[in-house]
């Protein structure tokens, strides 16, 4: 009789450990999984695009509307640059956009910028950086990771599947070495070789195209990670002569590869990479809020900050004015 | 009952044992030993100082480091000496890479505990601090300066400073002194230096070869094998300097580092069973 009175009171704490497991999984993690975007292709090759000369790399800088800039094809028919557009993938795919380019016997830079502007949220107790104390929005970046080299090299199917540069040496004991080939080569803070830059962050690197003048050359922008808020990631890409260390890439080199559906740039988008190129980072958010992230309803992080006089003295850092 | 239990004991015990009766019989990894060889005129090095006055030293305790390496094949086609084969060329001014499967040294570079002897001073070359205080002094002629810039003359002092730098309590702690055996030794119809080795755990694949090379010292007795910019830091009152060791892909890249004078193997030498015992016959001196 105790016996029985024992197990019934240790069946019934297994029927409330298991309503109380269950009601724990009300949350199956898919708000964290960016949707599919039926209207753009996951992988996609752009076909050849010119080497823009210092000249050009000025206009482009210059230019208001970047991706209509970039449009203007030459004799050959080749865009001077891109503003790949790209569905987050299929489960099991890796996604990202291919291009080519001509060796012009020199070096060049190659570079992507993917949007739009990541900062992670500092909350240190003592010593926080203001700068990035308002939380960043993190549903609209995205990420691309860069790769290139000779396209002789390249395993993939442009357009199809996406590939690498390794290719094998059989020695004449008949090992079989893996090479790597790819010659956009980024390095990390640390010094580590083949390293690339985070979310929405500027990745370029050079390559020597010494004797390999009118050689082909493929760059692959690999999909590391899609905006959660559509499922559709934009970027912009270029090749530019000379060495990435004579130029001044940031933030701001691109502007507005933030594009929607309609290949417009998204609303203020330029206002938030302006301002994080000026450091107003926090400003922004407090101007904009609703194009940042949620701060702690606790975190008062904005004072007594006063919009119009900041938007007087930065017009370029508020919208909807 | 007791019985069943025993039994069940025993059993388990002795899977147990039989799980650990697993040798490494079934790597395809094995150890190679040999002999290198040098000629007995190789330890004869031209030396000059900075007046231009040259001599010669005639000494084993010259001898740098000899490199051992297992390659797919050596060639003769790719330098003015024999080489390994070599990989596809993927950066501008490298040579292919050798991809070496195994490989040791017939002594290493071990600070000489001064800032003067940074990559000059090699392990299995010297019997005693005087021994090392002495060569310099009497055959490189650039005697040991201590900071102070006083020539050493004792090997308690130089010990002493050994035990200082190095954070060392007995002579067994400094590699570059052995008291015991030496690498090298004479053999016995007087033409070779000769030095017993073995290269380890060597993925064996038939036909293999062994080849190598000695890094003879230059003029002003220099190692092109030793990077001084690299290793152990000496950070003690205003000494401040790196201690210099080798670089890590000269068995990658071997034509990057044989310079005037070193000696090298002729043809390699040709495995062809895991019980093969190499010899090396390090007889052609390169001239640059």
């Amino acid at each position: 009789m105790k016996i029985d009175r024992f197990a019934s009171r240790s069946q019934l704490a297994l029927v409330g450990t298991v309503l109380l497991g269950l009601s724990s999984c009300d949350r199956d993690g898919r708000d964290l999984l960016p949707p599919n975007n039926d209207d753009y292709p996951a992988v996609e090759e752009y076909g050849e695009v010119q080497i823009l000369t210092s000249s050009q790399f000025d206009d482009f800088l210059d230019a208001d509307d970047q991706v209509a800039w970039c449009a203007e094809e030459d004799d050959e028919g080749r865009p001077r640059c891109l503003f790949p557009m790209l569905s987050n993938p299929e489960a099991g795919v890796t996604g990202g956009a291919t291009f080519t380019f001509k060796g012009n016997g020199s070096n060049v830079c190659v570079l992507a910028d993917p949007e739009a502007v990541f900062w992670g949220l500092s909350i240190a107790p003592s010593g926080r950086m203001d700068r990035f104390s308002y939380p960043d929005n993190y549903d609209d970046d995205g990420d691309v990771d860069l790769f290139g080299g000779l396209s002789s090299y390249y395993t993939g199917s442009p357009g199809v599947e996406l590939g690498d540069f390794k290719g094998f040496y059989t020695d004449s004991a008949g090992r079989e070495i893996e090479i790597e080939y790819a010659e956009c080569t980024q390095t990390g803070y640390l010094g580590q070789d083949d390293a690339h830059a985070g979310r929405g962050t500027v990745e370029y690197c050079d390559i020597n195209t010494d004797e390999r003048e009118g050689v082909h050359y493929t760059i692959v922008a690999q999909t590391f990670s899609v905006p959660l808020d559509d499922g559709l990631l934009s970027f912009g890409a270029m090749v530019v002569e000379g060495r990435c260390s004579q130029k001044a890439i940031d933030e701001c080199t691109v502007l507005g590869e933030s594009l929607d559906a309609d290949v417009n740039e998204r609303s203020c988008s330029r206002a938030l990479e302006l301002s994080h190129c000026n450091n107003l980072n926090l400003e922004f958010c407090c101007a904009n809020p609703e194009m940042c992230g949620e701060p702690d309803i606790d975190d008062d992080v904005c004072g007594d900050f006063d919009r119009d006089v900041f938007c007087a003295e930065h017009p370029y850092a508020c919208c909807g004015d | 009952m007791h019985t069943s239990t025993t039994y069940t004991l025993l059993a388990s015990v002795g899977l147990l044992l039989g799980g650990c009766a697993y040798t490494e019989d079934a790597l395809n990894h094995f150890d190679f030993n040999g002999t290198v060889r040098i000629p007995v005129e190789a330890v004869q090095v031209e030396m000059r100082d900075d007046d231009n006055e040259t001599w010669t030293i005639d000494d084993p305790r010259a001898l740098g480091p000899v490199y051992m390496g297992v390659f797919p094949s050596v060639v003769d086609n790719l330098y003015d000496y024999s080489h390994p084969e070599i990989g596809p060329v993927t950066s501008d001014g490298q040579s292919g890479d050798a991809y070496p499967l195994g490989g040791n040294t017939v002594g290493r570079f071990e600070w000489g505990c001064y800032q003067q002897l940074i990559c000059q001073t090699v392990t299995g070359r010297y019997t005693s601090y005087d021994d090392v205080l002495e060569f310099f002094r009497d055959e490189v002629r650039d005697p040991i300066l201590d900071t102070n810039g006083q020539e050493v003359t004792s090997g308690i002092e130089y010990q002493e400073q050994c035990f200082e730098y190095k954070y060392a309590t007995a002579d067994y702690e400094i590699a570059f002194i052995d008291d015991g055996q030496l690498d090298f030794a004479l053999s016995s119809d007087g033409q070779y230096y000769e030095a017993e080795t073995w290269i380890p755990h060597v993925p064996y694949h038939e036909g293999m070869t062994v080849w190598g090379w000695a890094d003879m010292p230059s003029e002003g007795f220099g190692f092109t094998t030793c990077n001084s910019s690299i290793g152990e830091n000496v950070y003690y009152y205003e000494e401040q300097y790196d201690v210099g060791a080798n670089y890590s892909d000269v068995l990658n890249f071997p034509g990057t580092y044989i310079d005037h004078g070193d000696y090298v193997e002729n043809e390699g030498y040709v495995l062809t069973s895991t019980e093969d015992e190499f010899v090396l016959e390090l007889g052609f001196r390169y001239e640059d």
